[in-house]
Formats: C-alpha cells, sequence, structure tokens
C-alpha cells in the first residue's frame, strides 16, 4: 500500500471512450514518429506515455468509474495497477523512462522506444477490449 | 517526507527549526545564533519554544555572560529518536546503499544526483538516481522489478519517488560527448552509493577491465 493518497475524479462510460480514442491516436502519432531516431526518440517515448496514461484512464474509468487526476504519473500507474497488476507493470515501465527523456535528449536509446512503445501498444488494446 | 529537514515532517512548527539546530552540535549557543542557524521563524517563537524545551528537559539552558547557553540534553529519553529522525538522510542513503548491493546484475555504478544529493530537497521532491548496470538491461523484465520494487521501497520509506535513469556504460559516455547538461550534476553534486565516480568512469575508458564488482 502507498503512502501517497491518490487523487481520482469521477467519470462515466462517454470519458472512458474518449479517454481510449486519445490513446489510441497518442500511440498513431508515436508510431509515426518511431521511424526517426535521434532527438525524435524522445519524441516517441513521451507519446506512448501520453498513449499509456490516457489508456490506464479508460481501464480504470471502466472498472471503478474514476481516474486519476492528479499530474503524478506514477500515481496514475499505481491507480491502475489497484485495477489490474499487470497492466499497471506496463504503465510503470514507460513512466520510467520519463525521466530519460526529461534529463537530456539523447539519453534514451532506440531500445528504451521500443519497450516503450510495445508497453503503450498492450495498454491501449486492453483499453479497446475494456472500453469498446 | 521533508528530505532535508526531516523533523519538520515530524514537527512543521518552530520546534523542528530549534530542535535541527541544537541536534548539530554538541556545543552551547545563544538564542541569536540559534536564529541566525535556524533561518526560520521570529526570535519571540524561537524564545517560546526554547523555553518550552528547557520545561521538558530536553533542551539545557546555562547561563552565560549574557543570556543563556542552550544545548540538546543527550541523556534525555528522547534526544535518542529525536537524533535518529534528526539524521534520517544519513539512514534513507545507508538504506540505498544496501538495496544498491543487492540489484542483480550488479551494477557498475550507482549514485544520486539532483536536489536530494545536494541536500535540498523537499517533501515534494523526488530522489533521482543513476544506475550504470553491468550489462544491457533495457528488456530485462526482472531488472524492471528490481527496480520497481526499489522505487516501492523508496516511497514505503520516505514517501517521496525514486526516479533513476539506467545508462549503459556506453550510453554515460555517448551524454558526455554529446554535452548533455545532467552530466555536470552527475560529475559535480552527485553521490556514489555503488562502484567508482562518473569522473572515474568517464575518465578512464578501461575502468570495467578492472573493476570488482560485487557478486559477480
Amino acid at each position: 500500500m502507498s503512502p501517497k493518497k491518490l487523487t481520482t475524479r469521477k467519470a462515466g462510460m462517454p470519458q472512458a471512450r474518449s479517454r481510449r480514442q486519445i490513446a489510441q491516436k497518442y500511440l498513431e502519432v508515436a508510431d509515426v514518429v518511431a521511424v526517426e531516431d535521434g532527438a525524435a526518440i524522445n519524441v516517441a517515448v513521451g507519446l506512448a506515455v501520453l498513449a499509456g496514461i490516457a489508456a490506464g484512464d479508460a481501464i480504470c474509468i471502466a472498472a471503478i468509474g474514476e481516474r486519476y487526476s492528479g499530474s503524478d504519473h506514477s500515481a496514475a500507474a499505481e491507480l491502475l495497477s489497484r485495477v489490474d497488476a499487470a497492466l499497471g507493470k506496463q504503465l510503470r515501465r514507460i513512466v520510467d523512462l520519463k525521466p530519460g527523456s526529461h534529463y537530456g535528449d539523447t539519453l534514451l536509446r532506440v531500445q528504451d522506444r521500443t519497450i516503450a512503445l510495445r508497453a503503450a501498444a498492450s495498454l491501449v488494446d486492453a483499453a479497446r477490449e475494456r472500453v469498446p | 517526507m521533508d528530505l532535508s529537514s526531516p523533523l519538520r515532517s515530524i514537527a512543521p512548527g518552530l520546534d523542528s527549526a530549534v530542535l535541527e539546530v541544537l541536534a548539530r552540535t554538541e556545543s552551547g549557543l545563544s538564542a541569536t545564533q540559534i536564529a541566525r542557524l535556524a533561518g526560520r521563524g521570529s526570535r519571540a517563537g524561537q524564545r517560546d519554544v526554547l523555553n518550552r524545551l528547557v520545561e521538558h528537559g530536553l533542551v539545557l539552558a546555562e547561563p552565560a555572560n549574557r543570556g543563556y547557553l542552550y544545548r540538546l540534553n543527550r541523556r534525555h529519553v528522547l534526544a535518542e529518536p529525536l537524533l535518529a529522525a534528526a539524521n534520517s538522510r544519513s539512514t534513507v542513503l545507508s538504506r540505498l546503499e544496501q538495496a544498491s548491493l543487492v540489484l542483480q546484475p550488479s551494477p557498475l555504478h550507482v549514485s544520486l544526483f539532483g536536489s536530494f544529493a545536494r541536500g535540498g530537497a523537499g517533501p515534494s521532491s523526488d530522489i533521482d538516481m543513476l544506475v550504470v548496470p553491468a550489462a544491457d538491461v533495457a528488456d530485462d523484465e526482472a531488472w524492471a522489478e528490481q527496480m520497481q520494487s526499489l522505487a516501492d521501497g523508496v516511497l514505503t520509506w520516505t514517501g517521496n519517488r525514486l526516479e533513476h535513469i539506467v545508462l549503459t556504460l556506453e550510453g554515460l559516455r555517448a551524454a558526455a560527448d554529446a554535452r548533455e547538461p545532467i552530466v555536470a550534476s552527475w560529475l559535480d553534486d552527485s553521490i556514489t552509493l555503488l562502484g567508482p565516480p562518473v569522473s572515474l568512469l568517464l575518465q578512464d575508458r578501461d575502468v570495467t577491465s578492472r573493476l570488482v564488482v560485487p557478486g559477480r
């Protein structure tokens, strides 16, 4: 049990669908950017984080009628873990890459992008299944 | 918790400011010195705190030429937990060091950087960690689990999040070659928990062949 209080916001299925659609769009754009290396790796990972967060929101809303409402992405992963531990872990894998993109332009590698896109795709797939 | 002023997490008022000053020295301090070193609160407020702490026996007041000299009563039953709380930054460092030692595969290097390393971290600060693994662990599930478990541990110990950057030695050197600004922080302000310091990793290109990596 985390010592942090997770702030949440109530939401219904229309919002879940909207967050799922946004997640899909972020992932689509991330896939487009992923053909470039260099600084574009940071962009792709950043978009994968956003896709994962939005997909996680959709999944949480569908399951418990609430989504995380703060700005701490790790806390969003924590809320998702309470709904589905395996999916929460996937989101944490992406969120863990954020410091690499914050602290520099060349710290993330192609392998990091691959991991981020793979995890984001799993989360978006799960959101599609749970939020038709 | 307030990582640079841990007592403040327990006692957010002026008491923690006064006690932190007194916990740092065994010598007696005047009220003026305490006010200067505490850096917060009014003199009147601090005098009230000192009077109350003297009343409770936790602070000793010794008459001096002008006024009193105050010192922490280190034989008071509350002194030990108080000092432990005041020094909890060292406890956090020690736990992180122990946790770094059991990571598998053993990293070449683990250090802390950012506000915690500089001593300026507050209650909402993250603890920033640089890990240079001995092998490429980018797609290693077991490694990811260990790092998540360590982050969970730090959150439980402190209430603060651990943010980690994992870079291979090649990645670290590439970042230095690319003049990434963060490298300066790793060189200047970091606290090494395991392995040689970043400066040595960057200077000595043969360092890996001569390193004795624990547990390997």
